[in-house]
């Protein structure tokens, strides 16, 4: 899976901020700390009108995920 | 002649109108939608209907009992990585995932039910396809699994361990359908896996019920909530059809499926 990396103060900076009405940034750390960025293409056409274009251009990494949580079935 | 406007229930036009519904199909296809929940007598059962009908974000995220773009009528919002299409909306199941704003204090103790009408066949290994908890996860816990690589589906509605009170069935290969997480009062046998109006499974062994500080429910993951939100248990599976809302009763479920079905069956996404 690939997806865009960010550094940790862009990441700190908008996790969780609107950039249209319905969808916010959502910041995800892969195995090493590392922030990275998904963009469904649904995302990427809605955010290439906005003030946040520019992550657009950050070429994309491989992501290793973090092993996942136990929990029951 | 004059063509005559067609007149939908109110309900169902004040979603069509809030969510710019304008092909006609689908107007219809949410007309009919709520014309069968108030005839089967279950539509004010729930507390959040979301027909993901439309195809984009903006449409997916109305709730159909209250269609107000506000937190408070439990509209949704994304978080990046959700792709949204005719068909539903999914999520890359590392990012993507929807925020209900419907938490435990909505949540009516020992009756309440979630469902998710999944579209994909796929088995995956730690996925949730709506729910929350509260840490530690092993004290609250709300949720729907739908059929996970070991065969089993399951619904949670506990305060205790997990494995307290849950309705875990066995040896399932479909994760396609409407799949609900049922409870209807406070025995341990009032909790139910259903799946396209049939149990699955039922609990036998019971537990304190969840209680009212519960975080917001996420569909396409699981908030398990620390401090602050938190999803994980992603799901890839594509959602076209979610509720929240009391528990039902067997003949509910069933007629509740019969009615969701059709629904998507006039839009031609039916599993």
């Amino acid at each position: 899976m690939e997806g865009r990396i960010v550094t940790n103060q862009t990441a700190e900076q908008l996790q969780g901020v609107f950039f249209d009405s319905d969808t916010f940034f959502n910041f995800v750390q892969d195995i090493n700390e590392v922030y990275f960025l998904f963009l469904s293409s649904s995302d990427e056409v809605d955010i290439a009108s906005t003030k946040y274009a520019y992550l657009l251009q950050i070429p994309l990494s491989e992501y290793t995920p973090k092993e996942t949580p136990i929990i029951n079935d | 002649m004059p063509k005559t406007a067609v007149a939908y229930d109110t309900d169902a036009q004040a979603f069509i109108t809030a969510a710019v519904i304008t092909d006609v199909t689908q107007q219809g296809a949410i007309n009919t939608l709520v014309l069968d929940l108030k005839a089967y007598s279950i539509w004010t059962k729930f507390k959040a209907i979301y027909p993901i009908v439309g195809g984009t974000a903006s449409q997916h995220k109305y709730n159909l009992k209250d269609p107000r773009d506000l937190d408070v009528a439990f509209r949704l919002t994304y978080g990046t990585g959700v792709t949204h299409s005719s068909n539903g909306m999914v999520s890359n199941g590392t990012s993507g995932y929807a925020n209900t704003f419907l938490s435990g204090s909505n949540i009516t103790l020992y009756d309440a039910h979630t469902s998710f009408y999944s579209r994909t066949q796929l088995l995956e290994a730690s996925n949730i396809e709506i729910g929350c908890a509260r840490s530690p996860n092993t004290n609250q816990l709300f949720s729907l699994i739908i059929t996970r690589n070991t065969g089993v589906a399951s619904a949670c509605h506990t305060s205790q361990a997990i494995a307290t009170h849950i309705a875990t069935a066995t040896g399932q290969t479909s994760s396609q359908g409407l799949f609900i997480n049922n409870r209807l009062g406070a025995n341990a046998t009032d909790l139910k896996v259903i799946r396209n109006g049939t149990t699955l499974a039922t609990a036998t062994t019971n537990g304190t019920n969840i209680t009212t500080n519960l975080p917001s429910v996420f569909i396409l993951a699981l908030n398990n909530f620390v401090t602050v939100n938190n999803p994980q248990f992603y799901s890839t599976k594509q959602c076209a059809f979610a509720s929240i809302g009391d528990g039902l009763t067997p003949t509910e479920a069933a007629n509740f499926y019969t009615a969701v079905q059709a629904f998507q069956t006039t839009l031609s996404r039916q599993v």
